[in-house]
């Protein structure tokens, strides 16, 4: 075979892979989301509430820290620009209206896509290399049930909470700074944070951060799910969860953003 | 046993941060609002024809203060209607004022509620509140910069005063000569040349105005030691009564004057028997002087007639010798009265 053929052959099959790959992540997301009536019956329940208390509880700390830092920055950051205009008093709602919107839900999918969607694509990888997942099929248990539908409905509920904590804290990091760094009171801060800020701003942020949520939960697993090649393919599987996550997560925001504010 | 508590003890950890959470979404959802619902609120609506950009939630104002925000903006019937909600009451009288105003450089619209002048009558309650248009700022500024670059142009092709101010040389040559002048002036000033070089340099003219300034020191000081004429004028009871004893006769006359009393008050009145009384005695007089010296008369002819002074004259002498005579005669008269009168 010359060289076009196999080239063509070859870009042929990445893109039927392409397509098995996002065929079978909609499947597996659409058969989870069918058994989410099903998170808090007697077979899942304990698996739901683990999963809501590592992704909510367990992520707390890192979370505290970088929403505190995320909110520190942005003040810091406009609110040295707006001193030469003399409106360093803005910075309430330049912090306010970036965290609700954007950056709340946004840094809350990047330290979740990080820190649970990759350790969901390395557990459910290393049960699909250990072939535990096979196991499962075989005494009949749907691995879209038993694995997918909790972690689906725990980061769908968690990410949106999550995303309130970060903006709180973001917007509370602001106030610190604004007040220790730039000169103005917590009182004018919290004024003009919500002066600016909607209730529009925040419920589509939340709803990011709930997007976000099932996208990660179906990355992840459909990562972990195609995990070949033992360990090193879950160390692979693990590596592109990420990526894909963060990728997806960064295309998913600019189109919500532009479907919500255009 | 460990195992279902721990699980117990994550569900209810869960739980708390969920329920902990939703709580802070729903405060956010309320301070983001901006809604009290613990407070009374008041619904206000403004008709505007124009709102340039006013948007939901923009603070409203009066007298200076946040006392609410815009709740809803619709259109309607070519007009825009503002429902407001305020934390007060307002009590808007004839010559109030609802303006959309810009919040800051950076954008942003307020609107700004002026009540009207205290003295002014209170609106009624059903009366439709009208907003005032709004000025584009933009538009302004375009018309402002439009007026610079016509006058910029006027003044580039030599136009008006200050085109001519930028492009001629005849003033600046004449400013130039001025300012020569002025130097020239200045330098004769410091060389002490002229009146004022000379009250610049020299001190005599100090000296003499300090020596009047002394002597008027003086003189104050004696008129306020009541020394001199006007000292006393100043000081003293008795000339002011003396003077104000003299305006009252003044007056008194003036008053007997007015009204035609004794013999100036006749003279000035408008009743002229006097006055023609004493034109008849003028006439008079004049006739007799006439006559006086025409030489007629007695007395005429004493003053025009020659030889009457003459014989007058000889008269006289012929008297005196009689006179001298008998002066000469009195002694020896003298002695035999005596010598006669004693026997």
């Amino acid at each position: 075979m010359n060289y076009p053929v196999r080239s063509a052959e070859r870009v042929g099959g990445k893109v039927l892979q392409l397509l098995h790959n996002a065929g079978h992540a909609l499947v597996m997301l659409l058969e989870a989301t069918l058994y989410i009536r099903l998170a808090f019956g007697n077979r899942s329940r304990r698996e739901t509430v683990t999963q809501m208390y590592v992704t909510g509880i367990k992520s707390l700390a890192v979370i505290t820290v970088v929403a505190l830092f995320t909110g520190m920055i942005l003040a810091l950051q406009t609110g040295l620009e707006l001193r030469r205009y003399g409106q360093e008093v803005y910075i309430g709602s330049a912090v306010a209206v970036s965290m609700i919107r954007e950056m709340g839900p946004f840094m809350t999918g990047l330290i979740i896509a990080a820190s649970v969607g990759s350790a969901i694509a390395a557990q459910i990888g290393t049960m699909v290399v250990s072939e535990e997942i096979s196991a499962l099929e075989v005494m009949s248990i749907n691995p879209n049930r038993f694995l997918v539908m909790p972690r689906l409905f725990a980061l769908a509920v968690m990410m949106p909470i999550l995303a309130v904590y970060t903006n709180i804290l973001g917007i509370l990091g602001g106030a610190v700074v604004g007040s220790t760094q730039l000169g103005v009171s917590v009182q004018s801060y919290m004024d003009n944070a919500t002066q600016f800020a909607t209730n529009k701003d925040l419920y589509v942020g939340l709803f990011k951060a709930f997007v976000f949520g099932i996208i990660i939960t179906t990355v992840s697993c459909h990562q972990g799910f195609m995990t070949r090649e033992g360990a090193v393919g879950v160390g692979k599987a693990t590596r592109r969860s990420v990526i894909l996550s963060f990728l997806t997560i960064l295309v998913v925001g600019y189109m919500i953003t532009r479907l919500f504010y255009i | 046993m460990n195992k279902h508590r721990r699980e117990i003890s994550i569900e209810i950890l869960v739980g708390l941060f969920m329920f902990t959470v939703l709580i802070a979404l729903s405060i956010f959802t309320i301070v983001l609002s901006r809604e009290n619902m613990l407070k009374a609120s008041h619904q206000y609506e403004f008709v505007f024809s124009e709102i340039s950009g006013l948007r939901d939630g923009d603070n409203v104002y009066l007298r200076g203060m946040n006392v609410g925000r815009v709740k809803q903006i619709t259109l309607e019937e070519n007009r825009v209607h503002v429902y407001t909600t305020l934390d007060v009451p307002i009590r808007l009288r004839h010559g109030y004022k609802i303006e959309v105003v810009n919040s800051s450089m950076l954008g942003g619209k307020n609107l700004k509620i002026y009540e009207g002048p205290d003295t002014a009558e209170l609106l009624g309650d059903n009366v439709t509140i009208l907003g005032t248009p709004p000025k584009d700022i933009i538009e302004e500024l375009s018309k402002a910069v439009g007026g610079l670059q016509e006058m910029i142009e006027s003044v580039s092709k030599g136009q008006g005063t200050l085109g001519k101010l930028m492009n001629d040389d005849t003033i600046y040559n004449n400013l130039l000569s001025v300012s020569e002048n002025l130097k020239a002036t200045a330098a004769g000033l410091e060389e002490g040349r002229g009146t004022i070089g000379k009250l610049l340099h020299d001190d005599s003219v100090y000296n003499d105005a300090s020596n009047v300034v002394a002597n008027l020191k003086g003189v104050s000081e004696m008129l306020a030691n009541g020394e001199g004429t006007i000292g006393r004028l100043l000081h003293e009871e008795e000339m002011y009564e003396d003077a104000r004893v003299l305006m009252a006769n003044l007056k008194e006359i003036s008053a007997r004057l007015e009204a035609g009393q004794g013999t100036l008050g006749k003279l000035l009145n408008e009743d002229s028997t006097m006055f023609d009384d004493l034109e008849v005695t003028m006439h008079n007089v004049r006739e007799i002087t006439d006559t006086i010296n025409a030489g007629e008369g007695t007395l005429g002819k004493l003053v025009r007639d020659a030889k009457l002074y003459d014989e007058a004259a000889l008269l006289v002498e012929d008297v005196r010798a009689a006179v001298d005579d008998l002066r000469e005669a009195s002694p020896i008269t003298s002695f035999g009265s005596v010598i006669f009168g004693a026997f």
